[in-house]
C-alpha cells in the first residue's frame, strides 16, 4: 500500500471526526498560556551545544515537553482528537456515545 | 505565610436605593452598547468609577485579596432584608434569584450593594457590551453553519428568543513572578532520505543544546471560574468547556460592583474560595512561564525538553468579578434516555462565540460510510488502471 491509498482509506473516519468536532467542539478551551497578558523583563539565557544526533527517525526530540499544558480544565491526551478529555476510559465512553451499539464493541476489542 | 493584604471594595456601600446623582431616581440601568449606567428618568449617562486599591502586577509583593473575594461562609443565608429609604418598608431579596427588587409599596428600585459573605457580591463587574440582539445574531450564525448534520428535533426547536444574559463569577489573578527553566533543545540541521522505492525513509540530524532561561514575568488578568459547576468540564456529561473557551475577557476594564449593572440580567454566585483555586492558578502560571520561555527559544524546531521549571511567586493578587455571558442552552434527550445540556455561549465583551450543537448521528454515520465506500472504490480503480 502506498501513501495515497492509506489516505483514501482514512476518508470515512476523518470525515466523521472533523464534522463531529465542528458541531460539538469538545476540545475547545481557553488558551490561558498564550492569551493572558504578560510583561517579561530581565531575560538572561544560555544555549550551549551539547550533542550531535545523527540518523534520527523523528524530527522532534523524543521527550520534548515544551507544548505541555498542565492547568487546563479541558484535558489534552493523545486520544484527545476523539475524546477531548483526560483519560482512556473516558475516551471509550465518548466512543460509546457516538457509535451505534455493536460497532462500539468491535471498536473496543481492536 | 504572612497574612494577605485586603483591598476593601465594600466600605461606603449601602443596600437600598442606588440613586441617580443628578435627579435622585432609582431607575438606573445599563446603557446598551457602552457598558455605562444611564438614568432612565433624566437620561444622564455616568462614567463608571475606576476600580481602586489594586496594584499593577509588577509591583506585587506577598498576597493581596479583594474583600469581595473573601472566603464564603453561611452558604444558606441567601435572604437579605433591605429597609426602603423611600417609604420605610422592609423588603426581602433572595440573592440566589436576584440582586435587585422593587419596593412593593413605593415602586422604587432597591439593590444589594454590601458584600454578603455568600459570594453574591464581587469586587468588580465587567458590564455587558453586546446587546441581546447582537448575541442572538451571533448564536444564530453559529448554529446556521452547523445545520446539515444537526439533530432534527434540535433544528425544529431552535430559537434564540430565550437566551439568557448572565453574569458568571470568576476570580481574576495577577502575579509577579520570577522563572528559571533549564533543559535540552533540539535543532534539525539536516534532513535526508536513505534507501529507495518502498524502503525509502527520511532521517534527521539534530543538534542538541543545553538551554536555560531566567526572567521576571508580570502576569495580569489571569481568569479562573469561581463556580464549581463551571470548572467541572467533562465531554461525556456536559458542554461547559464552550463557556471556558470564550475567554479571555478584557478584565482590565472592570469597574467596581454596582447592583444597577445587574438589572435585566441574571447572576450566579461564586461558590469557591481563593485557597481552593490556588493550585489551578499556579498550574496555569507555570504554563504561562513555559509558553513565554518557548517564545524566547523559537529556533528549537525539534522541541525542548524542560527538565527544571522553577516559578517563584513574588506576589499575587486576587479579586472576584462578574463577567458577562450570553447563553443559549438546549437539553438533548437521547434515544438511550441520556440527557446532555448543550450551550452556545457568547462573550458579551468581545463577541467571541463557541458552542455545542447536537449531532444527527445516523446521518453523520451514513455519509461517513458512503465516503469510505467511495474511497475504497477509488483505491480499486487506482489498482485496476495501474
Ligand atoms: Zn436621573
Ligand atoms: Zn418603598
Amino acid at each position: 500500500m502506498d501513501h495515497a491509498e492509506i489516505i483514501l482509506l482514512l476518508t470515512g473516519p476523518v470525515f466523521f471526526v472533523v464534522i463531529y468536532m465542528k458541531y460539538r467542539n469538545i476540545k475547545e478551551r481557553h488558551h490561558h498560556e498564550s492569551e493572558t497578558p504578560v510583561q517579561m523583563t530581565g531575560l538572561q539565557q544560555y544555549d550551549k551545544l551539547a550533542q550531535h544526533l545523527t540518523g534520527q527517525r523523528s524530527p522532534r526530540l523524543r521527550d520534548a515537553n515544551d507544548n505541555r499544558v498542565q492547568g487546563s480544565l479541558v484535558g489534552s491526551d493523545p486520544l484527545g482528537a476523539v475524546s477531548g478529555i483526560g483519560n482512556l476510559s473516558n475516551a471509550t465512553g465518548v466512543l460509546e456515545s457516538v457509535v451505534p451499539r455493536g460497532v462500539g464493541d468491535i471498536l473496543r476489542r481492536l | 505565610m504572612t497574612e494577605p493584604i485586603i483591598v476593601d471594595t465594600n466600605t461606603g456601600k449601602k443596600d437600598g436605593q442606588n440613586k441617580c446623582p443628578n435627579c435622585g431616581s432609582t431607575d438606573v440601568t445599563l446603557q446598551p452598547g457602552t457598558g455605562k449606567l444611564r438614568c432612565n428618568y433624566c437620561r444622564t449617562v455616568f462614567d463608571p468609577p475606576k476600580l481602586e486599591g489594586f496594584k499593577d502586577a509588577d509591583e506585587l509583593e506577598g498576597e493581596v485579596v479583594g474583600s469581595g473575594a473573601a472566603d464564603i461562609s453561611q452558604p444558606d443565608n441567601t435572604q437579605v432584608t433591605i429597609k426602603c429609604q423611600g417609604c420605610g418598608a422592609e423588603v426581602v431579596i433572595d440573592v440566589t434569584e436576584s440582586m435587585n427588587a422593587r419596593c412593593h409599596w413605593c415602586r422604587e428600585y432597591l439593590s444589594v450593594e454590601n458584600q454578603i459573605p455568600n459570594g453574591a457580591v464581587p469586587d468588580s463587574v465587567l458590564p455587558f457590551l453586546l446587546s441581546k440582539q447582537q448575541a442572538q445574531a451571533k448564536i444564530a450564525e453559529f448554529v446556521k453553519q452547523r445545520s446539515f448534520f444537526a439533530n432534527k428535533t434540535f433544528k425544529r426547536e431552535f430559537t434564540t428568543n430565550n437566551i439568557l444574559g448572565v453574569y458568571l463569577p470568576y476570580l481574576v489573578v495577577d502575579a509577579n513572578t520570577h522563572s528559571r527553566l533549564e533543559g535540552f533543545g533540539g535543532r534539525v540541521v539536516r534532513t535526508y532520505t536513505r534507501g529507495s522505492g518502498d524502503s525509502k525513509q527520511t532521517y534527521y540530524d539534530i543538534d542538541v543544546y543545553n538551554v536555560g532561561r531566567d526572567f521576571d514575568l508580570a502576569i495580569s488578568g489571569l481568569t479562573v471560574e469561581g463556580s464549581a459547576d463551571k470548572r467541572n468540564i467533562n465531554a461525556l456529561a456536559n458542554t461547559t468547556n464552550v463557556i471556558n473557551a470564550i475567554m479571555p475577557f478584557d478584565v482590565e476594564n472592570s469597574v467596581p460592583y454596582n447592583g444597577n449593572y445587574l438589572k435585566g440580567f441574571t447572576s450566579e454566585r461564586r461558590d469557591t474560595n481563593v485557597d481552593d483555586l490556588r493550585p489551578l492558578a499556579e498550574a496555569q502560571i507555570g504554563d504561562i512561564a513555559r509558553y513565554q520561555a518557548n517564545q524566547t527559544a523559537a529556533g528549537y524546531n525539534a522541541g525542548i525538553r524542560w527538565d527544571q521549571e522553577k516559578v517563584d511567586l513574588k506576589g499575587t493578587q486576587w479579586r472576584s468579578a462578574y463577567l458577562p455571558v450570553w447563553l443559549y442552552s438546549y437539553l438533548e434527550v437521547k434515544s438511550s434516555g441520556k440527557r446532555l445540556l448543550h450551550y452556545v455561549a457568547v462573550n458579551a465583551r468581545t463577541g467571541e462565540t463557541m458552542g455545542s450543537v447536537p449531532v444527527n448521528l445516523s446521518r453523520l454515520w451514513a455519509i461517513s460510510i458512503i465516503a469510505e465506500v467511495l474511497s475504497i472504490f477509488g483505491i480499486y480503480l487506482i489498482n485496476v488502471f495501474r
